[in-house]
């Protein structure tokens, strides 16, 4: 392995070798926005990077990196190219390596786990429970969530358990068109929280000629990532990479309804988990974010435009995960095509919750300063609603903002829907 | 890959990119469009306007009395690029003060201002002439007002008794009689364990901590007539307000003073000019990094950004490179002496290597000059002196042949340069 | 301070070999005082590769410098832990490495009782992950990383508890002798303010390394030097967390050194007529490069931070009588001399002290106060291997992670740094202020490694100055001290001189942001010279 191979594995690390010090980072960061007990990207990334030891190091010197979301927004604002973000990552890592993590952390990464105790039809139980302040503040006292933390009301079925009965396909059927065929990876948040969601999503696609099918997969992983718990990550990952290579390298496209799941699956992986191998760069150029997809549709003329009116205003905040996938932001390319409807970009940074981050106790006021202008910005809107493509997002949009948040891709299916009444037609599923 | 990938190509359909986001080009994006033109700009990062003062450096060389003989005396270097774009200054001077003004940022003074001392942090005088309104009392004529440095316990960025001794060394013809300082306590500043301009400036922006920092400060002003001179810190949402405060709060003329990057005048620069462009229908993304470029034949077709396991591709009918020279990463030198231009991989214009630089690093450099090599309309030329591209531009810092520390003409050059490229473009737009 | 009127021996020169002396003599019962004409450990001993040798790589060529090294490798790991980072090295076959060096390498440092552990090139690897993967056979070796101006400034401050004097920016302008022309006294100059001093003596130890030659002049003796040139790069990070030897002759870039937060690569060897002219040369910059590049392919791609040289204080005694020089001066050897100038010159009372190595300083300083303390009638025997440097020095190892864990220790915070790349708190700036109220910006430098980061102090340099302008003000600054505006200045053309060679990819955008900042907002190129001392107002 040459230097330069180094580079593009490890190159988080290595990417700290540009830094000017030139302290743009610093204007960007949400996080310093708020709060100064946080010391900002520069200090806590490249700049305290060359006092860590090598990875595997026995003693970590770091304590405040801690207090970093990894929202990302100081890597893309950072003119040398220098993957702060991904840097600080890391240096958590290594926190965890050598002082362990709460079983907290553990605790609220481990959404399958979660899911797979609250998703069931003993769902109201655990949701009365979330909603119950005396549990809450015991939540908070005992584990450390935050009892106001944005906790989503957990789901009577599964999403992969209407997949299962709905008989859908879990593998590529034989003859099957790899142009015409859609890996959904639904993710945790639609499996355990937001079915709907996902059946939305299977809708679209099948609107526009796509055969779904939704094969084994397990969270992305991305919660153990952000919280230093590489291992566990490592571990979803390499499931999900073996579940997916196959049909990625004969040239199915995996496609999300979460930002943040397929920021893993697209980036994460390789980044912050050192997994680069054939498999996993085939999963990672197979991936797209759904919005992502139907715009390159439109862009080939073949996406379904017939689309009903919704006329109504709607605040639309790209998240932090969005961003980091360099696209832009397709959904409003996407809302455009909705007649009437009026969606405007919040153009704020960042809404504060950042996966786990808003919800641990000693973070969640930090979290809450940093989406306030946003919460105010929505609430001000007089919408009914606002859009975010990351789950994490929409709670904590919709709780701090009192006005409920769905997925563009809801919109999009709900003016689908609308074109069909107008016509008077149904759509019905081929299967 | 087995697909494309995203394409910019219908949704939405640029007219022209704009690469790079300093002055230079967020000036030509947010003129594009204001003219009807689509533009999508495009940015690796944020970076030169984040660093500099603030002000509007057009032309000060030596003997200069004002910009507008400034830009006549640089007009005449052959090679300078105000020797190409001089005839635009005036209008693009103006258009800029007007695009700022509509977003609440106000620009003082005008070409014909004369260049007029006014004190750094570390207190040298540098000559300005059109300045930020919160910077503006600096060049105001001294009269009887003496000159009071403030500085705020805790904040490492601002050295007002070190200034107030350098400037009572320095010649400093029309200046202020008499010179104090003070190192103001502001409330629970000293207690924080960070603190750098922007933390601060946003603290200058809420309300009511403001308030109390008001008194503070009002209460370090000695009696009799003072300016006084506070670092770069007062707000940024709310900096026109802030500044308002601090002269209503002690009855006297302040202005800021810009020191150490991060740059608070230069963050409400990059704002301000943003917001024109996103008012106009522009696209700005941050965070687009170029790293491919589709050519074909003397045209450039498309750029492609960097996004997550692929590539965004960017076609447009024009491209605008606005990527700086070596500060702003445009350009970037290579072990053996050369140099390189990172998107389009133009020639490059720079002295040998064993001339580059000069002994003492407070002097000039050489290769300060570097650049492109454009014509009359800014295209870019190939060693033959041929266009090597006939739908790009190249504008601000990244053009050859001028010394913009030296000359104090960075930013005329910029705003310029963009202005020329933006009419040129606009014209082709409508021929075509 | 003022000197000493009269003191048995003067040692010249304030290295690490001086600063030995110094301690050795003081330890000894000898009164003594110590002049160095610049900064403490500013010659060779600041700019040498920061290794503190095992030995290993001298044992083919010289392997009397190798046993010296081996030794005194343990008795410094005794006496100054905290100076030395107990890194590990690694001698390594590269392609381009002679078959037969490697072959009689193990058997070579057995022979001189050296450690030199065979490694499975999978171990390496994985410790090393950036090393050339074509490298056939490795060996560990008690290598480690040593901090040179802790360890000068720890030997010194032994010294003065055991009596001793030393003074800095005071250069030796001439000598008295007596009749018989033995030398009776010493002649100096303050550097800074023009006084002259002169010390009355018995003996003198000229301790000046590759400037033993000019010392030797003033007194009338001839000493001929071939100061060997040494110019060596350092990248911005650590490459390897151990040092890297390759196992070959003696090359340029074929050592790889960790040393706080960055690495150094070296180190060329050209001889030279006078030591104060070492340069980095475009030529020295490609030849490290194209070495390195055989240790860590890809290395020239990595961020450099500077180049710098040091001159190696060698000494040939068949050199004496010509005028000749070296083509290649690593034949040299690198044992230390004792050279007594009354048997060979007719200068009675002055012993040089050349050759030698950093790692063996302690052994040379023995060597020569054993020669000068038997001159004297002193009987009292060498105790400085038994005693253990003071704190910080004698504490417990470098850890890199030092800096960062003390400063996240009281809660993070960027608040209280001057120098951010280097994490030097305003707090450490005082208490070297304190301790040295004439220092300069450069001289501050070398005791907390202020500017020493990427940004090669773009930001750090203003703010140090005001401290220094703040301390001038109010009467903590001695007058001897250089102003503020003069120290910013030099200090900025000090930092640039390094920059220069390697002007090129991460490090050339810096230069043009530091220059941005001075030039730009500041107009630093427009500072006054001199400041009136009493404020006008206020």
């Amino acid at each position: 392995m040459t230097f330069h191979d180094a580079a593009t594995r490890d190159f988080p690390l290595f990417s700290t070798d540009a830094c000017i010090k030139c302290n743009v980072c610093n204007t960007v960061c949400p996080v310093s926005r708020v709060t100064d007990a946080f010391p900002g990207p520069k200090y806590v990334g490249p700049q305290a990077q060359r006092f860590r030891g090598p990875s595997g190091s026995p003693r970590s010197p770091d304590h405040s990196v801690d207090l970093c979301s990894g929202c990302g927004i100081c890597t893309r604002a950072c003119p040398a190219g220098v993957l702060i973000a991904e840097t600080n990552n890391r240096a958590r890592a290594a926190i965890v390596a050598d002082r362990g993590s709460s079983i907290r952390n553990r605790l609220i990464s481990d959404t399958d786990l979660l899911i797979r105790l609250g998703s069931n039809p003993l769902a109201p139980l655990a949701n009365l429970g979330l909603r119950s302040r005396p549990l809450r503040w015991i939540g908070e006292r005992v584990l450390g969530i935050h009892r106001r933390g944005p906790l989503a009301p957990f789901s009577r079925r599964t999403f992969g358990s209407w997949w299962r009965k709905r008989r859908g396909a879990t593998a590529a059927p034989p003859g099957a068109d790899a142009a015409r065929t859609i890996v959904y990876f639904h993710g945790c948040a639609v499996n355990g929280f937001e079915p709907d969601l996902g059946r939305d999503a299977v809708e679209i696609l099948e609107r526009n000629g796509f055969t779904v099918i939704v094969p084994r997969q397990e969270c992305c992983g991305l919660p153990f990532i952000s919280n230093g718990l590489y291992e566990n990550a490592r571990r979803k990952a390499r499931a999900n990479i073996s579940s997916l290579a196959e049909l990625a390298r004969a040239g199915y496209r995996i496609v999300g309804t979460s930002t943040s799941c397929t920021h893993a699956l697209k980036a994460e992986y390789r980044e912050m988990l050192d997994l680069a191998d054939d498999d996993a760069r085939a999963v990672a150029d197979a991936t797209w974010d759904i919005c992502e997809l139907l715009v390159d549709l439109h862009d080939r003329g073949e996406l379904d435009v017939e689309l009903g009116p919704i006329a109504e205003p709607l605040p639309y905040h790209p998240p932090c995960q969005l961003k980091s996938h360099g696209i832009g932001t397709p959904a409003m390319d996407l809302f455009a095509l909705v007649p009437g409807l009026r969606a405007v970009d919040s153009d704020h940074d960042c809404c504060g919750a950042a996966g786990t981050y808003g919800l641990k106790a000693e973070r969640w006021q930090i979290a809450q300063d940093v989406g306030a202008p946003l919460f105010a910005k929505v609430r001000a809107s007089g919408a009914a609603r606002a859009a975010c493509d990351s789950e994490t997002c929409r709670w904590q949009i919709e709780q701090s903002s009192g006005v409920p948040t769905v997925h563009p891709i809801t919109i999009l299916a709900e003016s689908y829907r609308r074109a069909d009444a107008d016509r008077g037609r149904t759509w019905r599923r081929v299967v | 890959m087995p697909f494309p990938m995203r394409s910019f190509e219908t949704m939405p359909r640029a007219d022209v990119v704009v690469i790079g986001a300093g002055l230079a080009g967020l000036a030509c994006a947010a003129e594009l469009a204001e003219s009807g033109a689509r533009v999508f700009l495009a940015a690796k990062g944020m970076a030169t306007t984040h660093w500099t003062h603030g002000g509007l450096d057009v032309a000060a060389p030596a003997g200069s009395l004002t910009p507008r003989v400034g830009v006549r005396v640089l007009a005449a270097e052959a090679g300078h690029p105000y020797a190409r774009v001089h005839a635009e200054v005036d209008g693009a001077v103006e258009a800029h003060r007007a695009r700022l003004g509509r977003v609440g940022h106000l620009l003082v003074g005008s070409l014909d201002s004369p260049h007029t001392p006014i004190p750094t942090a570390l207190g040298s005088l540098r000559p300005a002439s059109i300045l930020p309104s919160a910077q503006a009392a600096a060049a105001a004529p001294w009269a009887d007002d003496g000159l009071l440095l403030i500085g705020f316990a805790g904040f490492r960025d601002a050295w007002p008794a070190y200034a107030a001794r350098n400037l009572g060394a320095v010649e400093w013809p029309g200046g202020p009689r008499r010179i104090s300082h003070a190192e103001v306590v502001l409330p629970g500043l000293e207690r924080l364990k960070n603190l750098n301009a922007r933390s601060l400036a946003v603290l200058f922006d809420d309300g009511a901590w403001r308030a109390e920092a008001l008194g503070a400060i009002r209460r370090a002003v000695p009696p009799g007539a003072w300016r006084i001179g506070l670092p770069a810190v007062l707000g940024i949402a709310d900096h026109a307000r802030a500044h308002a405060d601090v002269e209503e709060a002690t009855g006297h003329r302040a202005f800021e003073i810009p020191s150490l990057p991060p740059s608070v005048p230069g963050v409400r620069l990059f704002d301000a000019l943003r917001r024109t462009i996103l008012d106009s229908g522009g696209r700005v993304q941050v965070g687009f990094d170029v790293v491919d470029v589709e050519r074909n034949g003397q045209r450039i077709v498309a750029v492609h950004t960097e996004a997550a396991a692929r590539t965004l591709r960017l076609a447009a009918d024009a491209f605008v490179l606005a990527t700086g020279g070596i500060g702003g990463t445009g350009i970037r030198g290579n072990p053996d002496g050369s140099l390189h231009e990172r998107v389009f991989g133009l020639p490059v214009e720079a002295p040998p290597r064993a001339a580059w630089f000069s002994d003492d690093p407070l002097t000039p450099h050489p290769l300060e000059s570097v650049g492109i090599r454009v014509d009359a309309e800014l295209h870019p030329l190939d060693p033959a002196g041929q266009v090597a591209y006939e739908n790009v531009r190249v504008i601000g810092s990244a053009l050859a042949g001028m010394h913009y520390l030296e000359q104090r003409c960075g930013d005329g050059v910029a705003l310029a340069s963009a202005h020329r490229a933006a009419r040129s473009l606009a014209t082709e737009r409508l021929a075509a | 301070m003022t000197l000493a009127a009269e003191v048995d021996v003067v040692v010249i020169g304030g290295g690490a070999t001086g600063a030995g002396v110094l301690r050795d003599l003081s330890m000894r019962g000898l009164r003594a005082t110590l002049v160095e004409r610049g900064d403490f450990a500013s010659g060779t001993s600041g700019r040498y590769h920061g290794l503190l040798h095992s030995g290993a790589r001298y044992v083919e060529s010289d392997p009397v410098s190798a046993r010296h090294c081996m030794e005194e490798n343990a008795v410094l790991r005794r006496i100054a832990p905290g100076t030395i980072e107990p890194t590990g090295g690694y001698f390594v076959a590269t392609p381009d490495d002679p078959d037969d060096y490697l072959e009689r390498f193990a058997a070579a440092c057995a022979a001189a009782g050296i450690e030199a552990e065979p490694i499975p090139l999978e171990a390496l690897f994985r410790a090393e992950p950036l090393l050339n993967r074509e490298i056939r056979a490795a060996y560990r070796v008690p290598d480690a990383a040593l901090e040179p101006w802790e360890l000068v400034d720890a030997t010194l401050a032994s010294a003065r508890e055991h009596g001793a004097e030393a003074h800095r920016y005071r250069p030796v302008v001439g000598f008295e002798r007596g009749a018989d022309g033995a030398i009776t006294a010493v002649h100096t100059r303050d550097a800074r303010t023009g006084e002259t001093g002169t010390i009355a003596c018995r003996a003198v130890i000229s301790a000046a390394g590759a400037w033993a030659g000019q010392v030797a002049e003033l007194a009338g003796a001839r000493l001929k030097m071939s100061p060997g040139k040494g110019s060596m790069l350092i990248l911005n990070r650590r490459l390897t967390s151990s040092v890297v030897n390759r196992l070959a002759p003696p090359g340029d870039g074929d050592i790889l050194v960790p040393v706080h937060t960055v690495c150094i690569l070296g180190t060329t060897d050209i001889t030279i007529d006078d030591p104060d002219d070492a340069r980095v040369t475009p030529d020295e910059v490609d030849a490290l490069l194209a070495d390195g590049e055989r240790l860590v392919p890809g290395l020239s791609g990595a961020r450099i931070l500077r180049a710098y040289s040091g001159s190696r204080p060698l000494y040939d005694a068949a050199e004496i009588e010509e005028a000749a020089h070296h083509e290649e001066s690593r034949e040299i050897s690198r044992a230390h001399h004792v050279i007594d100038h009354r048997a060979r010159d007719g200068v009675g009372g002055l012993w040089s002290i050349v050759g030698g190595k950093l790692t063996t300083y302690r052994l040379m300083a023995r060597d020569v106060v054993d020669a000068v303390a038997a001159a004297l009638g002193n009987e009292a025997p060498c105790r400085t291997g038994d005693e253990v440097l003071p704190a910080p020095a004698g504490s417990s190892p470098y850890w890199l992670g030092d800096r960062l864990a003390a400063v996240e220790a009281e809660g993070g915070g960027d608040a209280d740094l001057v120098c951010e790349c280097e994490l030097v708190t305003r707090r450490r700036l005082a208490a070297a202020l304190d301790e040295r109220a004439d220092s300069s910006l450069d001289d501050l430098r070398r005791t907390t490694r202020l500017g020493m980061g990427p940004c090669q102090g773009a930001f750090c340099i203003p703010r140090a100055a005001a401290m220094l302008d703040e301390r001038r003000a109010d009467g903590r600054l001695d007058p001897a001290a250089p102003d503020p505006n003069p120290a910013l200045r030099s200090f900025a053309a000090e930092r640039f001189r390094g920059t220069r060679p390697i002007a090129w990819g991460d490090q050339l955008t810096e230069l043009w942001l530091g220059a941005g900042i001075m030039r730009g907002t500041m107009a630093a190129d427009a500072l006054p010279d001199a400041v009136v001392r009493n404020d006008a107002a206020g």
